[in-house]
């Protein structure tokens, strides 16, 4: 566990003392912030339904940025030397980086409870979907993140790593589109589509089967992370 | 406390080494020699659990680098050969996630920290970016993170390459403090450097051992029988028959060098100094002796003959 924390530390101080980490929260905040204003303030919306939804089309784009450098920078730089020559295994260090990397976009979400506090003074929204949502949102969020993890750990290039991260999740929210109908793979699209995941949390719902849903895939997600880390040493 | 048995490592098709096996006593400096890609690098890379061998076991106080590698990591202290730090860190962070991330405990963290930058001499540079420092500094901020969890054994793998000369001698010294106090493995391609610092020497090429010995043992070992070189004035034919028929010298080769002067090169038999009869010989025909020298041959020959492609020694004797 120490050592876990230890990597997550120094990896939170590197996104904090990183510009990449404080143009990501910058435009996040600025993103958010006009579509708060112009999808849900100005558009006289009493919740946040509207907001979750386009969150999760610019974190296609932000969490990437997150990500791409986590592994692949310290292969780059030969850092990586250093940390497996340490009493530390490739769980350990996997952990210690998504920890950090979910920390910091934990953070930024933070950073958002604004609105729903401006809300609040505009009128009476209902808290349950807005709480919920925000689960939500971590959740989300936390399986973009492993998934740009995992492909951080399959390169030396940051810019492959964030390119190909953004494909797969430009994928991932897409497959949205096919997932309307009623035939069997219809709904196998629609359950692996990760946004469809999210409905029922905006609408204050907090289903285990989407909790299961998205701590699975997070789980996945990070044993192949570490399956990534333990064979590149074999190349 | 070191034991690498018959390790192999191959990229791809490329042998990187190839039945490498030494060993390392407690306390001992143990010297990697080799041309640059001679499997130098590879080698401290398995030994430090860096990257599994394809063959062969490596054992660091007991632990197999491979089924036990947290056990083998937390006695190794390893300064890689490119020194990869995080330069977006200042040199006390850096050192303390060392330290942490091998297991001192929190409140002996700032101690160690303290202890290995004064042992380095980098604590005037404590807070500065590691990004800033100079070549010199980097490779000492190297040295103090291969030593802030006080491992018994330390592998350096090239610990002076890109230093001024005064601080060559500065980690020179450092190292050779650390002699009996701690086992170190440490690679180079700089003889003068194994000859001042090691016990023993591992003289490795092409990715196969092509020696294990003392400085001392290699070069007596290949300097073999004791050459002469003589030059002398005198008529070659009755010359070269005189030194021939000396006592101990085993064969003579002239070359001519001008008008009845001649060097002539001599190698006496196994364990004989012909350094005074082949000199009264000639003094006693009343030749001139102008010139006498004898032939040694220093380590550094004895690395170019154990590395040169055509004439290298196959590995003998005791791959300990």
């Amino acid at each position: 566990m120490t050592a876990i924390l230890s990597i997550a530390r120094r990896e939170l101080r590197a996104h904090f003392g990183s510009p990449m980490g404080w143009v990501v929260l910058a435009a996040f905040l600025a993103v958010g912030g006009y579509f708060f204003v112009a999808g849900v303030a100005l558009a006289g919306f009493g919740d946040l339904r509207a907001w979750f939804g386009n969150v999760t089309i610019y974190l296609i784009m932000l969490a990437p940025a997150l990500t791409m450098r986590l592994v692949a920078e310290e292969r780059q730089r030969g850092t990586i030397e250093v940390l497996m020559t340490s009493p530390v295994t490739d769980t350990q260090m996997v952990l210690g980086k998504y920890l950090a990397a979910w920390a910091f976009y934990a953070f930024m979400l933070a950073l958002t409870l604004q609105y729903p506090l401006a809300l609040s003074r505009l009128g009476a929204p209902d808290r349950g979907p807005i709480i919920a949502g925000y689960l939500g949102l971590l959740l989300f969020g936390g399986v973009f993140l492993a998934v740009g993890l995992l492909i951080s750990a399959m390169t030396k290039s940051q810019v492959v790593a964030y390119v190909g991260t953004l494909f797969v999740l430009l994928f991932l929210w897409l497959l949205v589109w096919a997932s309307n109908g009623e035939a069997w793979w219809q709904k196998l699209l629609a359950y692996i589509a990760v946004p469809t995941h999210l409905e029922s949390f905006a609408k204050g719902l907090i289903d285990t089967r989407d909790l299961f849903f998205y701590l699975s895939f997070i789980g996945g997600m990070l044993f192949l992370s570490v399956r990534a880390v333990a064979a590149w040493k074999w190349r | 406390m070191v034991e690498v048995d018959r390790l192999t490592k191959y990229y791809g098709n490329h042998v990187a080494i190839e039945d490498v096996s030494f060993s390392v006593a407690e306390g001992e400096i143990l010297g990697f020699l080799g041309p640059n890609a001679a499997g130098k690098t590879t080698t401290m890379r398995i030994v430090t659990g860096f990257m599994p061998p394809t063959g062969g076991t490596a054992r660091v106080a007991g632990f197999d680098v491979v089924r036990q590698p947290l056990e083998a990591r937390r006695r190794i202290g390893y300064l890689p050969e490119q020194v990869p730090m995080y330069d977006d860190m200042s040199v006390r962070d850096f050192l303390a996630f060392c330290a942490r991330l091998r297991g001192v405990s929190g409140s002996a963290v700032a101690a160690r920290v303290r202890t290995v930058m004064d042992a380095t001499q980098i604590a005037e540079r404590a807070d500065s970016l590691i990004l800033k420092l100079s070549k010199g500094f980097r490779q000492r901020v190297g040295i103090a993170q291969a030593m802030v969890h006080d491992p018994p054994i330390l592998v350096l793998d090239e610990p002076t390459v890109g230093l001024d000369p005064r601080q060559i001698v500065e980690v020179r010294e450092m190292i050779r403090g650390l002699r009996d106090s701690h086992t170190v493995i440490l690679s180079t391609h700089i003889l003068s450097e194994v000859q001042m610092l090691c016990d023993r020497i591992v003289i490795i090429n092409e990715g196969r051992v092509t020696a294990v010995d003392t400085p001392e043992n290699l070069t007596a070992r290949l300097r073999g029988n004791q050459r002469v070189t003589l030059v002398v004035r005198g008529p070659a034919e009755a010359v070269t028959q005189a030194l021939s028929a000396t006592p101990g010298v085993a064969s003579v080769h002239r070359h001519p060098l001008e008008e009845g002067v001649g060097r002539y090169d001599l190698e006496a038999a196994a364990e004989t100094d012909i350094r005074e009869p082949v000199a009264a010989c000639v003094v006693a025909a009343g030749w001139g002796l102008r010139e006498m020298g004898s032939v040694e041959m220093s380590l550094e020959d004895v690395y170019i003959r154990l590395t040169a492609d055509d004439q290298a020694e196959p590995a003998e004797e005791e791959a300990a």
